[in-house]
């Protein structure tokens, strides 16, 4: 186990116009299982080369622990790095491309021998030893993948985006093993994904990057409660903004085309801002009842609503033309099917298509993030 | 894909049936030829005896053990030279290529250049008074042409098999490229990062993944010299000669008698060559069941 | 991609020398046909001629040599064997490069076998059907000798070009209207061409390099551009052997050129041999 530590590091690819990482600093204590995570082309394989030693930055300094790594080639790094379409190498069995790395340096074949064995057990590969990488299934690659990236003992393991080519029910079964050995192993792992569920459900903390850049990192909730940015939140799946303009006079509130809402204390100064909720956030009830205790109350209605199994759906418009989501999730509560008759589709019927429904906007949910004042309604609706 | 998979066979048939008809008249028709021949059966000669003399004499004959000895040498050791330069300029040239296309254009040239013009060209470069010699020459490292070593009408066909080399190291290094430019660099990368220094990633990732191509363009490399005509024929000596070439002169022997002699060595080389072409579907398949599982 | 595997200092300077030994042994033997086909004279040990002449490309050029024949016959044999091949060999090529069927396995091999055994040894054995024909020692027969080794090469390079087509783009054609015809013009002869033109110009230079399959069936009857320098070889002429050779290698290096912009690059001549 070692901390892994970044420090400004930069890297452009040869031609390339823009750096591929910009100014990249993050720490990863020992032992942590950090995430990086952002859409394809925001650096983050880039990232993973360079901490592997596989490309060298530009400018910035890499650590592991107290020594500094930047300058050492990757074949002499204690960090191994697995890739997304697992690499066995083709003309090699189970047993030979696990023993890869220890081959490579020239360990006793006693010794070998015994290693193999024990990832084949770790990884629960018995059976499979003389197998060639194509007559393996999917799951069985990236497990042999990760006892041959395991068996070396590396202190720091790099993930890229392992489990993207499995099937889910697969992918499901490797999430739960790489858990599994990060509580056996000491080992320091650093994986990238594009996937915010998948970097949810794995990491310690997460680093989410766009164009090069580290937007915000930190422990999963974080993303859901306190997105440092729209686009954070956006991409943590909200996108539900209404434009308004924040004044922080007694108690800050928002003033926008539907009224004032009060917020919890937003750190920023006073100006036009973009008011945000996620949907799962938003309490929804018939329309004509009785409101909803509390403040911040609109009308809007429902424009159209799926059912997710366990959870519903609804898009409904403000009186402005803006658009949210909103997500049931209480089904048996009031806002569910509870109580009400059965519209047929399981769905109650007062959130129908073109109902009216009151909605409320708990101020402790709601986020502000700055806008520019050229950025509007109009914006708003060419987006959705 | 439906058709991919598609068993009715009266569309490919059809299909296949003129060229296969051209070359299966011509390809099995010359061996069968040349197999009545070679028994003695020549009516036009008024030959019309049948027997395996010829085969008798051919393989007993001190020409042709010397000839099949000559060839199979020659075809070696340019098979080696010919794999390990083509190996080793494909690995060089691997991310050159993609960006140089004078490179990538001269690179090939030597696989569209007619033997004839090589084997010319080798002849007044190599020969004890050609371009080589006279340099030596002038750098003061031999003093008259005699001392400069005999590589054109050599007895161990050493421009023959400079000339085979030079043609067709880029065919095996074009096979290999293909294969190291398709796979990427990300192998490479996995090695290194488990431990393999350079060395160790050549011998122990890069060169394996290469060798189901180059195999089989090994084998084909082998018969290609093995089948050499015009090449010894510039640059071979007399005696022994190379098996075609001891074909072809028994064949235009003024003794027409020798004629089933040398339609029983076509049908050595022949039969050597169908050996050469089952071992290159054998690798082939071997390989590509390694690779599918 | 730069840095990734920068070379270090010393494989740097491995590299350049290899590729400054390709640049080398590439274009090495061009430089004494080049000075041969220019010399008036020669002898050891000068390393350039006492004479410079141009008495061997006059020669080529003058009525009285026979180069214009030879010329004439060696693009004659050339076009008709390719005309042969190519309608024979594209058919063929998508019959295994599409389909499977049953013999499939002995018909890839009957087209393969020609390419690796020595055409001369079988064509040999063809011979005397082909005097009993009258048909030898003239340019039909040098055509039938040719077709044997190029042939089977335009059948694989059109099984490579149709293994890597795709032929549901076919069946969307036609089903979007287009009728047989309009979709073997509209879809498949585009996607095809350029495989077809690179296999069509290798076979042309598959006839134009033969002078063993020539030099049997024509007897020295039929002057050839390589019947006619091997003549020259064995005369001892180096300034003539020089300059035909020289002629005789330029189409190789255009078709060289032309197909690698055929190809975008992507290598030529190869393609017919992969994966048999």
């Amino acid at each position: 186990m070692i901390r892994v530590g970044l420090d400004g590091v930069t890297y452009t690819y040869p031609g390339g116009e823009q750096p591929a990482v910009e100014a990249v600093s993050l720490s990863v204590e020992p032992g942590e299982l950090v995430a990086l995570l952002g859409p394809s082309g925001c650096g983050k394989t880039t990232l993973l080369k360079l901490i592997a030693g596989l490309l060298s930055p530009d400018r910035g300094t890499i650590r592991f622990g107290d020594r500094e790594v930047t300058a050492v080639p990757a074949e002499r790094r204690d960090a191994v790095m697995v890739f997304q379409n697992h690499l066995l190498f083709p003309f090699m069995n189970v047993s030979r491309n696990i023993a890869f790395g220890l081959t490579m340096r020239k360990r006793p074949s006693a010794e070998i021998a015994g290693e193999v064995r024990r990832m084949i057990a770790l990884m629960r590969l018995e059976g499979l030893e003389s197998r060639m990488p194509s007559q393996l299934s999917g799951g069985q690659r990236q497990r042999v993948a990760l006892a041959r990236a395991l068996v070396v003992r590396p202190q720091v393991l790099l993930l890229d985006e392992p489990f993207s080519s499995l099937d889910a029910h697969l992918r499901d079964e490797m999430r739960e093993l790489v858990l599994s050995l990060k509580q056996r192993l000491d080992v320091t792992i650093i994986f990238v994904t594009h996937d915010q569920e998948e970097a949810v459900l794995l990491a310690d903390r997460i680093a989410l990057l766009f164009d090069g850049h580290v937007h915000q990192a930190g422990p999963p909730a974080q993303f859901y409660d306190q997105p440092a940015t729209r686009r954070v939140s956006e991409f943590f799946g909200n996108r539900n903004l209404i434009a308004g303009t924040l004044s922080t006079h007694g108690g800050s509130t928002v003033a926008t085309d539907h009224g004032q809402f009060v917020v919890a204390a937003a750190d920023l100064p006073d100006g036009p801002v973009w008011m945000s909720v996620r949907p799962e956030a938003i309490r929804i009830a018939p329309g004509g009842q009785a409101a909803p205790e509390g403040n911040n109350r609109i009308t809007a209605t429902v424009l159209r609503r799926v059912s997710m199994g366990t959870r519903i759906r609804c898009r409904v418009a403000l009186e402005s033309g803006v658009e949210l989501d909103v997500l049931i999730t209480d089904l048996d509560g009031a806002h569910g099917t509870g109580g009400s008759p059965d519209s047929g589709l399981g769905m109650p019927a007062w959130h129908e298509p073109s109902r009216t429904v009151q909605l409320q906007l708990p101020p402790h949910r709601i986020q502000c993030f700055p806008r520019n004042e050229s950025e509007g309604l109009a914006e708003t609706q060419v987006r959705q | 894909m439906t058709s991919r998979h598609s068993v009715a066979s009266a569309r490919p048939a059809l299909l296949l049936a003129p060229a296969l008809l051209v070359i299966g008249v011509l390809f099995a028709g010359g061996i069968g030829l040349a197999l009545v021949q070679s028994l003695g059966y020549l009516p036009a000669l008024g030959m019309r005896t049948v027997s395996a003399g010829a085969f008798v004499t051919v393989l007993t004959s001190r020409g042709f053990l010397r000839s099949l000895g000559l060839t199979l040498w020659v075809a070696a050791v340019s098979t080696v030279l010919t794999v390990l330069f083509g190996l080793i300029t494909a690995l060089v040239l691997r991310r050159r290529l993609r960006n140089s296309r004078l490179i990538r254009f001269l690179y090939q040239i030597p696989l569209t250049v007619p033997h004839l013009v090589v084997a010319v060209a080798a002849a007044m470069l190599l020969s004890q008074s050609g371009l080589l010699s006279r340099l030596l020459f002038h750098g003061g490292f031999i003093s008259a042409p005699a001392a400069f070593p005999e590589l054109v009408h050599d007895s161990a066909g050493v421009s023959i098999i400079l000339v085979y080399a030079w043609k067709q190291i880029p065919f095996v290094g074009l096979v290999a490229l293909a294969v190291l430019q398709s796979v990427g660099d990300d192998y490479e990368s996995v090695a290194r990062s488990l431990g393999a220094s350079r060395l160790q990633r050549v011998r122990h990732v890069l060169v394996p993944l290469t060798l189901p191509a180059v195999v089989p363009a090994t084998i084909i490399v082998f018969a290609f010299v093995f089948g050499a005509f015009e090449t010894p024929l510039v640059l071979g000596t007399r005696f022994p000669s190379m098996l075609s070439v001891l074909a072809y002169r028994l064949y235009t022997d003024t003794d027409l008698t020798r004629r089933p002699e040398a339609m029983a060595l076509n049908l050595v080389i022949a039969l050597i060559a169908l050996v050469l072409v089952a071992l290159y579907r054998v690798a082939t398949r071997v390989f590509s069941e390694r690779r599918d599982g | 991609m730069g840095s990734r595997f920068a070379p270090c200092d010393g494989m740097k300077a491995v590299h350049t020398a290899v590729i400054a030994g390709i640049v080398v042994a590439v274009l090495l033997p061009a430089i004494p046909l080049v000075i041969w086909s220019l010399s008036g004279g020669w002898w050891f040990p000068r390393l350039l001629p006492e004479q410079w002449s141009l008495r061997s490309w006059r020669y080529l050029a003058s009525p009285a040599s026979r180069v214009a024949e030879a010329t004439r016959n060696s693009v004659i044999i050339a076009l008709v064997t390719t005309a042969v091949s190519v309608p024979l060999g594209v058919p063929a090529g998508r019959a295994l490069g599409l389909y499977r069927f049953r013999g499939k396995r002995f018909a890839e091999a009957l087209v393969f076998a020609p390419l690796i055994v020595p055409s001369l040894a079988v064509i040999m054995g063809v011979q005397v059907v082909l005097i009993r024909a009258g048909i030898s020692a003239t340019l039909i027969g040098v055509v039938v000798a040719h077709l044997l080794p190029a042939l089977p090469y335009m059948v694989m390079v059109m099984r490579a070009v149709f293994s890597a087509y795709d032929p549901e783009y076919e069946q969307q054609a036609r089903s979007l209207g287009a009728t047989r015809w309009e979709t073997l013009l509209h879809v498949t002869a585009p996607a095809i061409l350029p495989g077809l033109v690179t296999g069509a110009l290798f076979v042309f230079l598959i006839s134009w390099s033969q002078y063993a399959l020539t030099l049997l069936v024509g007897g020295g009857r039929v002057m050839t551009l390589p019947v006619l320098l091997f003549a020259f070889v064995t005369a001892g002429d180096h300034a003539m052997t020089g300059a035909v050779s020289l002629l005789f290698l330029a189409p190789a290096l255009l078709v060289l050129g032309v197909s690698a912009r055929m190809l975008g690059g992507r290598p030529a001549g190869v393609s017919g041999l992969e994966g048999v």
